[in-house]
């Protein structure tokens, strides 16, 4: 429940008390406002939390390796707590905050079992697949319960894995992607928990930007722009559906993706960059796969966007910037554009970024002052300054010219400021 | 009611995964063949689970005249499994005889995983964009059998480099226990330390530039007696009773020839406890010269890949527990 929600819970018995709202009203306007999130998410964290801090401490407890205590003794020791914790967690499932704190602390006792393990048997494997079991361990709770934390727990889990394989091992694994798209996304969809969407669609896209920096960083730009238009699309789809409880999620799976999107628009505008990032190799066949999926998927996302005419300012960017960067890049690839026709090509593309984010920027601060909506203006606000600080760099070259673009950021944003203030005062009685 | 047992089931998963690991490690230590393997070890910590000494085996690196046909043919990719064939001496240590892609016929041999492409450069040229480096087909294999850790309680670990000795000092093997199964899977099951002590120094560098009669270093092996008893060992003058061995065999002139050891008597040299005794390699004599791009050269004089030690010929001293050899070095005087 945020803020808003709880000045609502407070206000509504006030006026019905006040009798400026009949209790029927006060209902309507209850649901017309649900609390979204599941309740009580504070607390489950915090509880997670400790229970983490929890499994921590029994870990470096046992990396003690007391030599007086049998092996046998370590071993049972720990299963034990193992069991006992998961099962406390059972028998207090009546207390759900209390209850996913056990389970927490059960699946942290798990990972610390899987250490003792291999100190016990000085086992020198393949170190991250401890974290893949951990993690799978820690999943198949998650889904049978179905809980929260142990969904945080999961992604934590994976993150590790292929941040291990990834930077120690120099390994693509793209098992995580493949493990984050396929077992958790339907776990953020039955729990229809917007924080834990944001949190799966972040780790998602680190998880595939690692995976393929690793090997091909030429690919890195362009994947992760179908990754992100591929998710900005199908959480539009997914909000058009009026009848899907899940409505609350999309906008947060959005975020991360809508946040990539607009750093590498601006990242877009360099002339050179550009070039950069899109003239890439295709040198294995997973490279390919991925290529042609995400873009015949985010393709067909955007054909039933614009078929419904469910078309939106964000929708219409993230399409545009496919059309400006990958579609040349995929007619060079197929040799049905020249060098010299790619690079002349990429020089509008990046003018048309600028101009395209200028528009935007002047688009969201006008609008914003005029409607009133704070975070639309300063999001603005910020996205031109960001692009006035860019031009600054590469096209000025003179004092003067350097003063001017100071003296016309600073204009433009005293002049909506004021004009945001002006709006403000006059919609209050 | 349904929902309970998936979380029964989702609980269960958790032991079982883990306990299953643990047993199937169980019944190797119970059910594996018992080999030796002589190391020396290093002492990092892991974050997770505490203190352990890193190992080093001298089969860790595989030298090109261990490989198979095959992989002499196809080279090795990085995380590649491959087997290791041992051969094991009377005092039932065991050392790398070759290196294959496919199980050996004859127990017992090691799994391990290939650490690095190899050769490196050839590999790098035709998959990546990144610049190769120097590592060639020249190189040794870089392999991990899973036998490179052991977990010591805290504090422990320094103890045991403390006992092993200084890379400049004397040295101490460390001789490992281990379980190999009949799939190759090796787990440890304890250690102990050698009852002698090697130290390998060089006592005369050459001078820059020098000639090749007085190009390389006079090498001096010391061995050191650290337990409570008399050990002995034959001995003949000279340094007789030792010889010089490459790291890797390249040519056909090797063993060196060694005229002053003919009709030399092996006595008994007895060391009490604490008792040193060394042997010293001019190795500037002529004999000592390899052959290299078709002429006779000087050790200082060759690449620095061509690398020596210094052995005892026994292979079995029923007094010492451990095989007498020293650290590898180069014939300019560096010690590895």
């Amino acid at each position: 429940m945020n803020k808003h929600h709880q000045w609502l819970a407070q206000q509504l018995p006030e006026w019905v008390d006040d009798k400026l709202l009949s209790p029927e009203q006060a209902e309507k306007l209850r649901d017309r406002h649900p609390a979204t999130d599941s309740s009580g998410i504070g607390r489950l964290l915090v509880t997670g939390a400790g229970a983490i801090m929890i499994g921590l401490g029994v870990i470096l407890l046992f990396a003690y390796n007391w030599a007086e205590m049998s092996k046998l003794m370590k071993l049972a020791a720990i299963f034990s707590a193992l069991s006992a914790a998961h099962l406390t967690g059972l028998l207090k499932r009546d207390q759900q905050v209390l209850s996913e704190g056990f389970f927490a602390v059960g699946t942290m006792l798990m990972g610390s079992a899987i250490f003792l393990v291999g100190q016990i048997y000085h086992l020198d494997s393949h170190y991250p697949n401890a974290f893949l079991l951990w993690s799978v361990g820690a999943l198949a709770l998650a889904w049978a319960l179905p809980s929260l934390t142990q969904a945080f727990m999961t992604i934590i889990l994976i993150v590790c894995w292929h941040l291990m394989e990834v930077l120690d091992f120099q390994l693509t694994n793209y098992s995580a992607f493949l493990l984050i798209l396929i077992a958790i996304f339907p776990l953020v969809w039955r729990l229809n928990s917007p924080l834990l969407a944001r949190f799966a669609s972040a780790a998602l896209f680190l998880t595939l930007g690692l995976s393929i920096g690793i090997v091909n960083d030429e690919m890195i730009a362009i994947t992760l722009l179908l990754i992100a238009s591929g998710m900005i699309f199908l959480a539009e789809i997914i909000k058009q559906q009026s009848d899907l409880p899940q409505k609350g999620i999309a906008d947060e799976i959005t975020k991360p993706a809508a946040l990539l999107l607009v750093i590498m628009m601006i990242s877009f505008t360099f002339d050179d960059l550009l070039r950069e990032l899109f003239l890439f190799k295709l040198n294995e066949p997973m490279d390919s796969a991925t290529l042609w999926g995400t873009l015949a998927f985010s393709q067909l996302s955007f054909c039933w966007l614009a078929s419904k005419r469910k078309l939106n300012l964000f929708v219409i960017l993230t399409e545009l910037s496919i059309i400006l960067t990958v579609f040349p890049s995929l007619l060079l690839q197929l040799e049905l554009l020249s060098l010299p026709t790619w690079k002349a090509l990429i020089t509008l593309s990046s003018i048309s970024f600028n101009l395209i984010l200028l528009a935007t920027s002047i688009w969201m601060m006008f609008e914003g002052a005029k409607e009133g909506d704070r975070q639309r203006m300063l999001r603005g606000c910020f996205l031109f300054t960001i692009l006035a600080i860019s031009r600054y760099t590469d096209l000025f070259d003179s004092l003067i010219a350097r003063a001017s673009v100071f003296l016309i950021v600073g204009i433009a944003l005293f002049a909506i400021g004021n004009l945001y203030q002006r709006n403000k005062q006059g919609g209050q009685p | 009611m349904k929902r309970h047992y998936f979380v029964l089931l989702a609980i269960a998963f958790q032991v079982v995964a883990v306990a299953s690991i643990a047993l199937s490690k169980e019944w190797i230590l119970v059910n594996g063949k018992e080999v030796i393997f002589q190391t020396a070890p290093i002492d990092p910590r892991d974050i997770f689970r505490g203190d352990y000494v890193r190992l080093d085996y001298p089969f860790s690196h595989i030298d090109t005249d261990q490989l198979s046909a095959d992989i002499l043919t196809s080279g090795l990719r990085k995380g590649q499994k491959v087997y290791l064939s041992l051969k094991v001496n009377p005092q039932g240590i065991a050392q790398g005889k070759q290196l294959s892609t496919t199980p050996p016929s004859q127990m017992p041999y090691l799994t391990g995983q290939v650490k690095n492409h190899w050769p490196y450069r050839d590999y790098m040229e035709q998959h990546s964009r990144s610049k190769p480096t120097s590592i060639s087909s020249e190189n040794p294999v870089q392999i991990k059998y899973g036998l490179e850790q052991y977990y010591v309680e805290q504090g422990a670990g320094l103890e045991m480099e403390k006992t092993r000795g200084r890379r400049n000092g004397f040295q101490v093997p460390m001789l490992i226990h281990a379980a190999v199964s009949e799939q190759g899977e090796a787990l440890i099951r304890s250690f102990e330390w050698a009852n002698i002590a090697m130290k390998t120094e060089i006592i005369k560098s050459p001078e820059r530039n020098a000639p090749d009669d007085l190009a390389s270093a006079t090498v001096r092996f010391t061995l050191l007696n650290r337990g409570t008893t008399a050990i002995s060992l034959p001995w003949k003058e000279n340094g007789c009773s030792f010889s010089l061995i490459p790291t890797t065999k390249r040519g056909d002139d090797l063993p060196f020839q060694r005229p002053e050891c003919l009709n030399l008597l092996t006595k008994t040299k007895t060391l009490e406890a604490n008792e040193q005794a060394f042997v010293d390699f001019d190795l500037n004599h002529t004999q000592w010269r390899v052959e290299h791009k078709g002429e006779k050269t000087a050790m200082g004089k060759l690449p620095w890949n061509y690398r020596f030690r210094i052995i005892h010929n026994r292979a079995e001293i029923t007094t010492i527990n451990a095989k007498i050899v020293s650290r590898a070095f180069h014939g300019r005087g560096r010690v590895d």
